[in-house]
């Protein structure tokens, strides 16, 4: 009875009819537009937040690798930490990404063991390098590194290898 | 009644619902910063010993050793050093031949098994050399002292040619 009778004899609109914040009049139209589940939405994005967390680790990331560049791979892998990089690549010997001759590893070693020690104060032994080289490359090559860290000093050596299975 | 019927009036829906929007945002962004910064590459070290020390001859003190002399044609020899009397009879001599395989690489099966056998009859052994050649490539030298490794040789060193 409150409604008048202006109201129910009024025309119909179309487009308040049609509207979705509050439509009026007309015959109830079935919504086509399914509602979106969120839930398996957030499940799964929570479960990749949780594989990529347990994934995350802060080691290798100091240690820059070109495409062609293959490490040899093996299974008893241990942590590798941050130490002096010598790296043997295309024929070219590189201490810290300085490009060095292969005279030139002692000395550069030695200079660069004092940097390190005020560069990383955190770091335990002073003593240990990394070195890290193609997979095809001969021993040889690497023969003069492992004289040049023998001369500075250096009793520990880290082959950077990748952790297979 | 007319209590009944301002009850009615006042009910409220009781479902709370929570704006999933923020937390969704939250969770793109995690994952994006996650995916960015991941390493696909898990990188390790095979941790060795410089075989040149600065110690004299007379202060090191003798504890058994092997060495792994690889040769070029991919065959390995296996050398022992300071062993008991007893044991290098047992074994047949001081030194041991492993044949690379027909494709001139080493034969890293039966290379464990060897090391495995001597450790066997010298638990203590736990010094281990590898001697390579030049022409070895870096992945036969690697792979050689992880196999010596997981043959329980703990202490590995790598000579300078």
């Amino acid at each position: 009875m409150s409604q008048s009778i202006l109201e129910q004899t009024s025309l119909r609109s179309p487009i308040q009819e049609s509207s979705s914040i509050k439509p009026k009049g007309g015959r109830k139209v079935a919504d086509m537009v399914p509602p979106l589940m969120l839930t398996p939405l957030i499940d799964a994005f929570s479960l990749l937040v949780i594989y990529l967390l347990l994934s995350y680790t802060s080691s290798g990331e100091f240690m820059m690798m070109s495409k062609d560049m293959q490490l040899p791979v093996i299974g008893l892998a241990e942590h590798l930490e941050r130490q002096i990089i010598i790296k043997f690549e295309s024929g070219v010997y590189y201490v810290e990404d300085q490009q060095v001759t292969k005279d030139e590893l002692f000395p550069t070693l030695l200079k660069m063991r004092e940097d390190f020690r005020e560069k990383y104060p955190e770091i335990e032994s002073y003593n240990q390098v990394i070195i890290q080289a193609d997979k095809k490359e001969k021993f040889l090559d690497l023969n003069y590194i492992i004289h040049a860290t023998a001369q500075a000093g250096f009793e520990e050596i880290k082959f950077a290898v990748i952790r297979g299975s | 009644m007319a209590g009944a019927s301002v009850g009615k009036k006042n009910k409220k829906s009781l479902d709370f619902e929570l704006n999933l929007i923020p937390f969704i945002d939250l969770l793109s962004t995690c994952i994006c910063f996650l995916l960015l910064t991941a390493v696909w590459i898990q990188i390790g070290s095979l941790n060795v010993k410089q075989a040149v020390g600065g110690q004299s001859a007379a202060e090191t003190k003798k504890v058994p050793a092997l060495w792994a002399q690889m040769e070029k044609n991919g065959s390995v020899v296996l050398k022992l050093h300071d062993f008991p009397g007893a044991i290098s009879r047992q074994i047949g001599g001081n030194q041991i031949v492993i044949p690379g395989t027909t494709e001139g690489k080493i034969n890293f099966e039966e290379l464990e098994v060897k090391v495995t056998a001597i450790r066997d009859l010298l638990p203590e052994l736990s010094t281990g050399l590898v001697m390579p050649k030049p022409e070895n490539d870096y992945e036969s030298v690697i792979l050689l002292m992880e196999r010596m490794k997981k043959a329980g040789l703990a202490s590995l060193g790598v000579s300078p040619i």
